[in-house]
């Protein structure tokens, strides 16, 4: 029998809203877990910009809000990217070894992303041109996809006012 | 109560399906209260719509086969491999990988445990293992939604 998939009211855990059930969950009864949207939380993984770009320069950064009339969000949001840079690495420059459990940084703005090294493993023979950069790249990447979710996810912006209201 | 959900034309936004966050009006709120909207602001592309963050299926879906969401690939070092994932995803897709922990730091020698997607095609990219010890990434793949360089 086919089951209730989607609700537009009144549901007796939620209240009114929009609720969209997975597979063979029953949006009426089942659990919050099984559904696939649902307005009575607080947030959701609305994605509000998003892109591919081939590459974004070191010391650049890449707007996502560019496009239209798109607003600033007023906080800095959860990016979630992919790019050329995906798993980890160790590397040995002569009395350096550095580990990074990814390559792939990223420096968000409530408005760009941009592809940022941590800075260079300094040796105590340390000279202006030893150590490793994090992304043996400088700052720049290829291949970047990202999704931008109206999800707040900075220091200071993870509050009740953004979360709760 | 506040409205909370729009079938029609909004005035910000036009004509779509629109859901607003708890306790905001759905005809009037700002951008950031909507919890669903099929308008984005593009100019000239209005309703290419963000949709929602999901993950869409790399077999199965059809019929009584249930939906597999994940897959992994094992690659020899410096090797390719090929997943795939549904036609739905078209060419536009994130495909996002992780594997075991890195094995072999710290013990005076280059380990890269990096890994690349590339080629990607309407059912399957090309995957290359950058490292030199054979990996097992496993994906999931999410739709990008737009065929604009930005969205």
């Amino acid at each position: 029998m086919a089951t209730n998939r989607v609700l537009a009211g009144n549901r007796s855990t939620g209240g009114y809203g929009l609720y969209v059930s997975k597979a063979n969950s029953n949006v009426l009864t089942c659990d919050r877990k099984e559904l696939l949207f649902d307005s009575s939380q607080k947030r959701g993984g609305e994605v509000y910009a998003g892109g591919s770009q081939s590459s974004i320069g070191g010391t650049s950064s890449q707007s996502f809000l560019s496009t239209g009339t798109k607003d600033n969000l007023g906080y800095i949001p959860l990016v979630i990217w992919t790019e050329d840079k995906r798993g980890e690495f160790a590397e040995v420059d002569g009395d350096d070894e550095i580990y990074r459990e990814r390559q792939d940084f990223i420096e968000t703005t409530t408005s760009t992303i941009a592809p940022k090294t941590l800075g260079i493993q300094i040796s105590p023979s340390y000279t202006a041109d030893s150590g490793i950069d994090n992304r043996d790249s400088g700052e720049s990447c290829t291949n970047i996809k990202f999704m931008v979710l109206k999800i707040p996810c900075a220091y200071g912006y993870m509050t009740s006012a953004n979360f709760d209201t | 109560m506040a409205n909370r959900v729009l079938i029609g034309n909004r005035a910000t936004g036009g004509y779509g399906l629109y859901v607003s966050r708890l306790t905001s009006d759905v005809l009037t709120c700002a951008s950031d209260k909507l919890l669903f909207s099929t308008n984005h602001g593009e100019t000239g592309s209005n309703f290419v719509t963000g949709g929602h963050f999901q993950a869409v299926p790399v077999s199965g879906g059809t019929g009584t086969n249930a939906p597999v969401t994940s897959q992994t690939t094992t690659i020899a070092a410096s090797g390719t491999g090929t997943p795939s994932y549904q036609d739905i995803a078209s060419t536009q897709i994130m495909l996002w990988g992780s594997s075991p922990a890195l094995t072999g730091a710290g013990e005076g020698s280059n380990v890269n445990q990096t890994y690349t997607y590339s080629s990607l095609g309407s059912t399957s990219a090309t995957l290359t293992n950058n490292g030199n010890a054979s990996r097992t990434i496993r994906s999931v793949t999410f739709n990008l939604l737009s065929t604009s360089a930005l969205f």
